[in-house]
């Protein structure tokens, strides 16, 4: 083009998008009038229809004629009434949430005719009085028992671990009725050592019948409390005054060892009587296994099942495994996956040509039971700790920025798919450059360590959490409405505040601030996190140790 | 390879109908008929003899899929190159429409300054073929 055209076309740009700005607006006066009329209308398929076609017109639309922040969030709207309709196909009882929908076509606003006024944010008064705390939104809590001849000192330790999400239970000796023992066997046992000197670790050992595991706590640090201790396979040794968040950390590793989820593995081949062999044998180990007998369902399963090892047999009626093997490593997701090719070819010349297809180890059948079942294992373990390096924080276990923003995704394309709100939380450390300060800096380190592992205590495994920058943590709660969340994230909040460190001989105490914001129709995952992100600004800006939630936009 | 020329462009809004136009003649220089329906294309579209037929997805009535299977029924239209335009492309949706016959995807919104390179990039590439 040459420069008369460009400005000829520039002319024409600008005419085009007037007149696409004027009938945009008659649009969008359409769509609002369809989303009112849902409550009265009893064909709201029909509607709801209707405005996905509308809402799918600006998402194209706007982009072009320069509004591209305007179809943006008509997508994201069609893509959610578009899961509503869905889920109104499937239930007839299922009612569309008329008001929510009608407040988000709304603020669906043309930026350059109606600039969006900056709102004055005021904090919710409904978060002054809390609703009373839910009985737990979290995993069963683990037991400790805490083994101590001094009852106050047990007690206080106990109180102290109840703060991280521990059940603590309490013994004063060694030597218990029988009825003590028989409650849920405790996740670790905390031994104070006073009273157990010149007690043999091995008979320390023999009395407790399922062999938990043990921490020792003592007031000195004696050589041979030490090696009793070590005798009786302690996995670690505390002397008063307690650090009470090191034993946290000492107790986080030995128990999310014990708590990891099962290996899940997915088998196919289209020899049903052998996959179910090697099921049984894998789920002998402990794993969880799936099968599929049809190749092309593979890439379905594969997103539904999750798997973290694929086992599959080379021949298969259709489609080789190798070719399978190419089809899911082009789907960037299962590009590490690790596959493993089960067949009775000994050709080694076949065999290698099967790896350089994707493949990464080949067990020949007959297979040894034993043998596939470690194999399994070591890839499956080597591939879990792989991505754990790649994707969790190494001073915290929690999962890195990127990870969590990309678990917000996942979770708001899936609140979008069933209707489950989702609450997401920005949660930051008060005054922590002074805790790095005064404390120095491994102390600091280990007050990130705690309130990682309190998170991880009092929330659920479905829910996300990570580190998202230096003393800012974020969280996402899926299914979780904002008075729930709010409840959870405020005991949280009083937990931490009553947890004490030590350092330098002398005790303190951290406070955090928290910033709340819940999905509603019509918000994007980036404008959830924003809305947080603001929360959270304005918990500090009012004095910090609170929570804020974002204003809805929706009510 | 012969130069692309002459378009046949399947559209129903007439706010995109225009703003395309403009970026296919104007900044593209490329000659275009546009049709306002998939009926309106059957009927019109051969007596054009288009090089490539450009087809917006989801239009009332008939959609744009539909609309090129028919047009594949006349047997001037039957190998031209087609080109789908839509406001979703998800990664198996283009695996999709080029199950259907379609030489490629555009995804909604379309930068006016761009499109038209798009589709010549469309056009070489299927005739790298």
């Amino acid at each position: 083009m040459n420069s008369e055209e460009q400005a000829l076309f520039a002319r024409e740009m600008e005419t085009l998008r007037q007149g696409y700005r004027e009938r945009l607006v008659i649009q969008l006066k359409e769509l609002e009038e369809l989303a009112a009329s849902l409550p009265f209308n009893p064909k709201a398929l029909v509607i709801l229809e209707q405005l996905i076609h509308g809402l799918h017109k600006i998402a194209g639309g706007a982009g072009i004629f320069g509004m591209p922040e305007l179809g943006k969030k008509a997508k994201i709207l069609e893509i959610q009434v578009k899961g509503i309709r869905d889920r109104m196909l499937h239930s007839a009882q299922c009612t569309p949430p008329a008001g929510e929908l009608l407040s988000a076509i709304r603020s669906l606003t043309i930026q350059d005719i109606h600039p969006i006024i900056p709102q004055e944010e005021t904090s919710d008064p409904a978060m002054n009085n809390l609703p009373p705390l839910p009985a737990s939104a979290s995993n069963p809590d683990p037991h400790v028992l805490i083994l101590d001849a001094n009852a106050r000192a047990a007690k206080e330790l106990g109180l102290s671990l109840r703060n991280f999400g521990y059940i603590p239970r309490y013994m004063q000796s060694l030597f218990p009725e029988r009825e003590e023992t028989s409650e849920k066997e405790p996740a670790a046992v905390l031994l104070a050592m006073e009273g157990n000197e010149g007690r043999d670790g091995e008979e320390i050992r023999s009395l407790f019948q399922g062999r938990p595991p043990l921490i020792a706590i003592s007031d000195s640090s004696d050589f041979s409390l030490r090696l009793a201790a070590a005798r009786a396979g302690a996995r670690g040794f505390f002397t008063r005054p307690l650090d009470v968040p090191k034993i946290v950390d000492c107790l986080e590793q030995i128990i999310r060892k014990e708590e990891a989820s099962p290996y899940r593995v997915l088998i196919v081949d289209d020899d049903l009587l052998l996959a179910e062999h090697f099921r049984l044998v894998l789920e002998a180990s402990g794993m969880e296994v799936h099968t599929e007998s049809q190749p092309e369902k593979v890439l379905d399963r594969l997103s539904t099942v999750r798997p973290e090892i694929l086992l599959m047999d080379v021949h298969m009626e259709g489609c080789s495994g190798p070719e399978l093997a190419n089809i899911i490593r082009m789907e960037e997701e299962w590009v590490g996956i690790p596959i493993l090719y089960l067949s009775g070819e000994k050709d080694m010349n076949a065999q290698i040509r099967a790896l350089e297809s994707g493949g990464d180890d080949f067990i020949t059948k007959p297979v040894d039971n034993a043998y596939l079942a470690a194999t399994v294992s070591a890839h499956v373990s080597r591939a879990r700790r792989l991505s754990e390096l790649m994707a969790k924080d190494s001073l915290t276990g929690l999962l890195k920025h990127i990870r969590i923003k990309e678990a917000l995704e996942v979770e708001m394309s899936r609140s979008n798919r069933d209707g489950s709100s989702l609450c997401v939380i920005m949660l930051d450390l008060d005054h922590f450059k002074r805790v790095n300060d005064t404390w120095g800096h491994s102390v600091g380190d280990r007050v990130i360590k705690a309130l990682a592992h309190l998170l991880t205590r009092r929330l659920r495994r479905s829910d996300s959490i990570g580190r998202y920058g230096g003393e800012e943590f974020m969280v996402v709660l899926p299914g979780c409405g904002p008075e729930k969340a709010a409840a959870l994230m405020d005991e949280i909040r009083l937990n931490l505040k009553s947890i004490p460190f030590q350092a330098k001989g002398e005790s303190f105490t951290v406070t955090c601030s928290i910033g709340m914001a819940c999905s509603c129709l019509g918000v994007s995952a980036e404008e959830l996190l924003q809305a947080a992100d603001k929360a959270l600004y304005q918990a500090k800006a009012e004095g910090r140790d609170r929570i804020c939630m974002a204003p809805m936009p929706c009510t | 390879m012969t130069v692309l020329q002459r378009i046949a462009y399947v559209e129903d809004e007439p706010d995109i109908q225009e703003v395309a136009r403009l970026a296919l003649e104007l900044v593209g220089g490329f000659t275009v008929t546009l049709f306002s329906s998939g009926q309106e294309a059957l009927d019109g579209m051969a007596a054009f003899r288009p090089q490539l037929i450009l087809l917006d997805v989801m239009m009332p009535g008939m959609d744009g899929p539909s609309t090129l299977s028919r047009l594949r029924e006349q047997e001037s239209l039957r190998d031209v190159p087609a080109v789908f335009m839509t406001a979703k492309v998800q990664t198996h949706e283009v695996a999709h429409y080029k199950t259907l016959g379609a030489m490629g995807v555009i995804a909604k919104p379309f930068d006016p300054m761009t499109l038209a390179q798009e589709l010549r990039t469309i056009w070489e590439r299927c005739h790298e073929q």
